[in-house]
């Protein structure tokens, strides 16, 4: 069984890793970092969608620059092509549903990633800041990245960080709209019922463009990388793109 | 350290779970929506949203009261469903009350001769649209009192006169102290598209539950029919 400790969802660059003795293979994703991700590939799925069937019924939130509305969310094309219209209830009760799993996988991750202590090679330092520019700007250009300790570039720090705020910062915004009344500091700790809905969907927004930045890199990284977050290993095999 | 052994017997377990997980998923997803509908939902979305009424009586308050603001802070309320509201109310209009032995009839004027309660507090849809804006009424459990109805019973069923819209709510919710029978709007009689001459003021529940031209309040041990229920919406719909 595996037992050093690197446990993240990232495609982290082979030609980075530390030389193994007996094994070409290199342990980056623990059990309970895999767990988390794919179960919440699900939940995070399942809350997006119903999410948006709900918030089909009112839709009030715009991009815009001072007085000046770039794009409205959503254009009606979207929902009629992704066939999200006219499901509020059906959209309620999955939520309500989905919530369950999303949580407590979340809340569960977060336990066993303090208390292993693996918030220290993810939580952004002072470091992070001033490497944050030079490694996008290497990343970009296909040049090899700063690294920041050994498991995580100050890019994926201030990603996989920001990435569990956001989780956080849905459920509590969300548990505050689901029970305004029963969870009334909450409510007010947020900005009132209103705020706490925009907060909601400002979160939810987050996601897409997260994932669009994950999977290119993974994509990025290839078939090997990608393939560690489901065996845990990566396979040192020639060089990499 | 590992061995090539031990990666490659991690790496096959954690393949075979991954396959395993994935196809269980999709399995109990499909199951879930593929099940008999019970009111509108697959019967597991339906057991669901009834565990998370429990969870949120049990260990949330269920008794909280709903923030008030400041009369300043009202306003117009928008107008967003007329279900049970497709004759005009009768004249005269009669409120019955019920129990389960006895029914009083009562006027709109006689409510209005009891002690006044004024709320301007946030009135929330389902759609996800909240407004804020101002009541004045009677609590339903004033008026049950006054009149002297066995409030026992576990529910309170609400309807329009005609039956053409109809609300249940939990004793709780329904003898909250927030909980009014409304005869003014931001001070103003209620127009028809709002309820004339009643209407249910229920902070805790969601605006389905506001029935409009309340015809008929029956305490009741059985829980009461509910229009939006049978449409796939949860029963509780507590806020």
């Amino acid at each position: 069984m595996p037992h050093r400790g690197l446990r993240k969802q990232e495609p982290l660059r082979t030609d980075r890793m530390e030389p193994e003795v007996e094994s070409s293979a290199v342990y980056v994703n623990s059990v309970p970092t895999r767990i988390f991700h794919w179960v919440n590939v699900l939940a995070l799925g399942l809350m997006v969608w119903s999410g948006l069937l709900i918030y089909w019924a009112h839709d009030p939130y715009d991009l815009q620059i001072g007085s000046f509305k770039l794009l409205h969310f959503f254009p009606q094309q979207f929902y009629d092509q992704l066939g999200l219209g006219r499901q509020l209830a059906k959209g309620m009760a999955w939520h309500f549903l989905a919530m369950w799993l999303f949580a407590v996988n979340v809340l569960t991750f977060l336990a066993i990633w303090a208390w292993r202590g693996e918030w220290r090679s993810t939580v952004p330092t002072p470091a992070t800041l001033k490497l944050l520019l030079p490694t996008v700007r290497d990343d970009l250009l296909g040049r090899p990245v700063p690294l920041q300790g050994k498991r995580f570039n100050a890019a994926q720090r201030l990603a996989y960080s920001s990435l569990l705020l956001a989780l956080v910062g849905s459920l509590l915004t969300g548990l505050a709209i689901y029970k305004p009344t029963q969870l009334r500091p909450l409510l007010t700790l947020l900005g009132g019922y209103e705020a706490a809905r925009r907060e909601h969907f400002w979160l939810l927004m987050f996601y897409p463009a997260f994932t669009l930045v994950h999977v290119l890199q993974v994509l990025r990284a290839g078939p090997r990388v990608a393939w560690g977050m489901v065996i845990g290993y990566v396979h040192k095999k020639g060089p990499q793109a | 350290m590992s061995s090539e052994q031990e990666v490659r017997t991690h790496s096959r377990r954690s393949a075979l779970a991954f396959l395993l997980g994935a196809g269980a998923s999709a399995a109990t997803l499909r199951w879930i929506s593929q099940q008999p509908q019970e009111q509108g939902l697959p019967a597991p979305l339906r057991r669901t949203l009834q565990v998370n009424e429990k969870v949120a009586r049990g260990l949330l308050a269920p008794n909280g009261y709903a923030e008030t603001y400041p009369p300043s802070q009202a306003v117009q309320l928008r107008v967003n469903g007329s279900e049970g509201l497709q004759a005009p109310p009768p004249s005269p209009f009669h409120l019955t009350l019920k129990d389960g032995g006895k029914a009083v009839q009562v006027t709109p004027d006689e409510l209005r001769r009891l002690p006044a309660t004024q709320l301007t507090l946030q009135l929330r849809c389902v759609e996800g649209w909240s407004q804020i804006t101002s009541w004045t009424g009677v609590p339903l459990a004033a008026v049950a009192a006054h009149y002297g109805l066995d409030t026992s019973a576990e529910f309170a069923g609400l309807r329009t006169p005609d039956g053409g819209y109809y609300v249940g709510l939990d004793r709780t919710s329904a003898l909250h102290p927030q909980t009014l029978l409304a005869y003014d709007l931001l001070g103003q009689p209620l127009s028809q598209e709002h309820g004339a001459p009643l209407r249910l003021v229920v902070p805790s529940k969601y605006g389905v539950k506001w029935l409009k031209s309340v015809g008929e309040v029956a305490f009741t041990s059985h829980r009461p029919p509910d229009y939006w229920y049978e449409q796939g919406y949860d029963y509780h719909l507590g806020l």
